[in-house]
């Protein structure tokens, strides 16, 4: 029986590369999106598009209960939809702050309660986070999106007590930079910090086309859905994995060196 | 981010071959995330090099069995001539370095890189030991130092030889192989010396004359009293300045003399062990051969076997 599998923001990058892997390999994949428009002409049986708006818990409900209402059950939650405010704390609006968190953190969260009660009455499920490795280090100017990466590192690891006798599992993907359209669609920047006059235009100009750069020639979204696939299929998975020749030494190094001289690398690669 | 460590990821004891033609090679050997050796082997009577150029803190100990190396710093454009026979320990906290392997018809050269990390495992509350100062030395900005060299001994080699002949298909080939490492590791950095910088002027003066006078005469050293009065002081305070200086007795120091001269001897293959104990200053083979095992952890004979 093909496992059924839901993701959110499905309509580009690694989402979409994931729903199509996991569809050519016998998953039922619930591709959902804001807008399902995007996925109209993927014609692929086993990829049904499917309208969620992770900031709404009614939009996400309806979804949910569309899928269980057909299979009676969900087998992997994939925790994708996010996206990059750049914006310094001191120029940041109450509204820009609060939707970073409202995608990126309560979105999953909110995506997550849909589903639970679902895995731990059929007392199976996999729940994979896609955070980032931004989730492990500091950057000035992504402030929001890496704090917020941050949480997703600890709502994986609190998930995993709070789910562990419902058989559950819950994983972390922190992929370094991979070519998507995280740049050209989902980066969304403060003007007063873009501003030629600002006290940050300094910093502004030197990191964000190094940053905007790597993402552009980062890895391909294939192989996060390949490494998707792999969590799946081994129970003994670790808790995170990194995906991207970048990032392969990163975990190991985070653990090992100290915070001062991570940080020290962090500004030489970065130029900051 | 790159580092120059950090190259295990999946499995532990990696070996890649950074060159390899007929039967030379430059091979790399990571043992684990902040162990790593090279192992070069050259016949060929040609130049090799190699770069690295990285932000690691880290301790690099280029031993030279046969053939030479020079060792360019790029960031201070300074050149260290690495001579053959010899054991040398640099210390580097972000570098551009090149390695230039010199023509010869022959070269057989180890160098051992070790993270600040590892080292850090091993920090002693004695602020000045050598560990203690490697580490601290690498906090700083160093792109390359080189904080002490030696002519390569028979003690050296023997490990060394252990830690070359693990393969990665050995039993427990990992850890038996950092196991060596830190053997050799604990035995070069015995033989440097170090001074305590809240020592007196007086104290100083009269350890290393001292130091100096036994240096030259340990096969057939002065009485205490008399070695008193060659460093102008009196026996009491000759010792206590020793105690503090060396963290020995005078007779203590003699014999560590005597063994390192011993272990230098015993890698040139000249002289049987008879030959060494009484060369160092020793009657009796027997004797010598028991000292040295206390002090290095091997008979003179297995060193002289290789
Ligand atoms: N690209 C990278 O270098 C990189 C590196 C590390 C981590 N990541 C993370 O990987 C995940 C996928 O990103 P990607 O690289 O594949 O980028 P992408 O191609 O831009 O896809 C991002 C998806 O997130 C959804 N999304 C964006 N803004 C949203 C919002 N305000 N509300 C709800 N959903 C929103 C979009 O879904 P719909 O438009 O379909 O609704 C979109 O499909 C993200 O969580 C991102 O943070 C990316």
């Amino acid at each position: 029986m093909s496992k059924i599998v839901l993701i959110t923001g499905a309509s580009s990058g690694m989402g979409l590369a994931t729903s199509k892997y996991l569809a050519n390999n016998n998953f039922i994949v619930y591709a959902t999106s804001r807008d399902i428009s995007k996925l109209s002409n993927l014609n692929k049986t086993n990829i049904i598009p499917l309208s969620m708006d992770i900031t709404s818990q009614e939009s996400i409900n309806r979804a949910v209960d569309i899928i269980y209402n057909k299979h009676k059950r969900v087998d992997i939650l994939i925790n994708n939809a996010g996206y990059g405010l750049v914006s310094t704390i001191e120029d940041m609006d109450e509204d820009e702050m609060l939707n970073q968190y409202n995608v990126n953190v309560f979105g999953l969260l909110r995506v997550c309660k849909a589903t639970i009660g679902i895995m731990r009455k059929q007392n199976s499920g996999i729940i994979i986070n896609i955070s980032s490795f931004l989730g492990k280090i500091g950057l000035p100017l992504l402030t929001l999106y890496n704090s917020s990466k941050y949480a997703v590192e600890g709502i994986t690891d609190s998930l995993r007590h709070e789910l562990k006798d419902f058989n559950i599992r819950v994983h972390s993907i922190l992929p370094g930079f991979f070519d998507t359209q995280f740049a050209r669609d989902n980066l969304v920047t403060n003007l007063q910090t873009f501003d030629e006059n600002s006290a940050y235009a300094n910093l502004v100009s030197k990191l964000t086309p190094i940053i905007i750069e790597q993402i552009n020639n980062g890895n391909d979204a294939q192989e996060v859905a390949l490494m998707i696939l792999k969590i799946i299929n081994n129970d003994k998975f670790p808790v995170r994995a990194t995906v991207g020749d970048k990032a392969k030494k990163f975990l190991p190094m985070r653990k090992e060196l100290s915070d001062e001289d991570f940080e020290r690398r962090v500004r030489q690669y970065y130029n900051i | 981010m790159e580092s120059f460590f950090f190259n295990i990821t999946d499995t532990s004891y990696k070996v890649t071959y950074l060159y390899s033609h007929k039967n030379e090679y430059i091979k790399r050997v990571d043992i684990s995330n902040g162990i790593v050796f090279f192992n070069i082997f050259l016949q060929s009577n040609r130049e090799k090099s190699f770069q690295i150029n990285n932000l690691d803190r880290m301790v690099m100990i280029p031993v030279t069995k046969k053939g030479s190396l020079r060792l360019h710093d790029n960031i201070k454009d300074k050149v260290f001539e690495i001579k053959e026979n010899t054991i040398n320990i640099f210390t580097s906290s972000r570098q551009d370095l090149s390695f230039n392997i010199s023509k010869a018809q022959n070269s057989e050269i180890f160098i051992l890189f070790i993270a600040d990390f590892v080292l850090k495992r091993y920090l002693s509350s004695k602020q000045t030991e050598i560990i203690n100062f490697l580490y601290q030395n690498i906090q700083d900005e160093v792109s390359c130092e080189l904080i002490d060299t030696k002519p390569t001994d028979a003690l050296s080699l023997y490990i060394i030889d252990k830690i070359l002949d693990s393969k990665s298909d050995d039993l427990m080939a990992s850890i038996r192989c950092e196991h060596n490492i830190l053997e050799f590791m604990i035995h070069r950095f015995n033989l440097v010396d170090m001074l305590d910088e809240e020592l007196h002027d007086d104290e100083v003066c009269i350890s290393r004359s001292a130091k100096d006078i036994l240096l030259r005469s340990y096969i057939n050293p002065p009485s205490i009293e008399t070695l008193a009065h060659l460093c102008a002081t009196n026996e009491t305070k000759l010792k206590k300045v020793f105690k503090k200086v060396y963290n020995t007795t005078i007779y203590g120091y003699i014999q560590k003399l005597r063994l390192e001269k011993a272990n230098l001897l015993l890698k040139e293959q000249y002289l049987n062990i008879g030959e060494i104990a009484r060369e160092v200053g020793y009657k009796h083979q027997g004797h010598f051969s028991k000292l040295f095992f206390e002090s290095f952890g091997v008979y003179p004979k297995d060193l002289l076997k290789k």
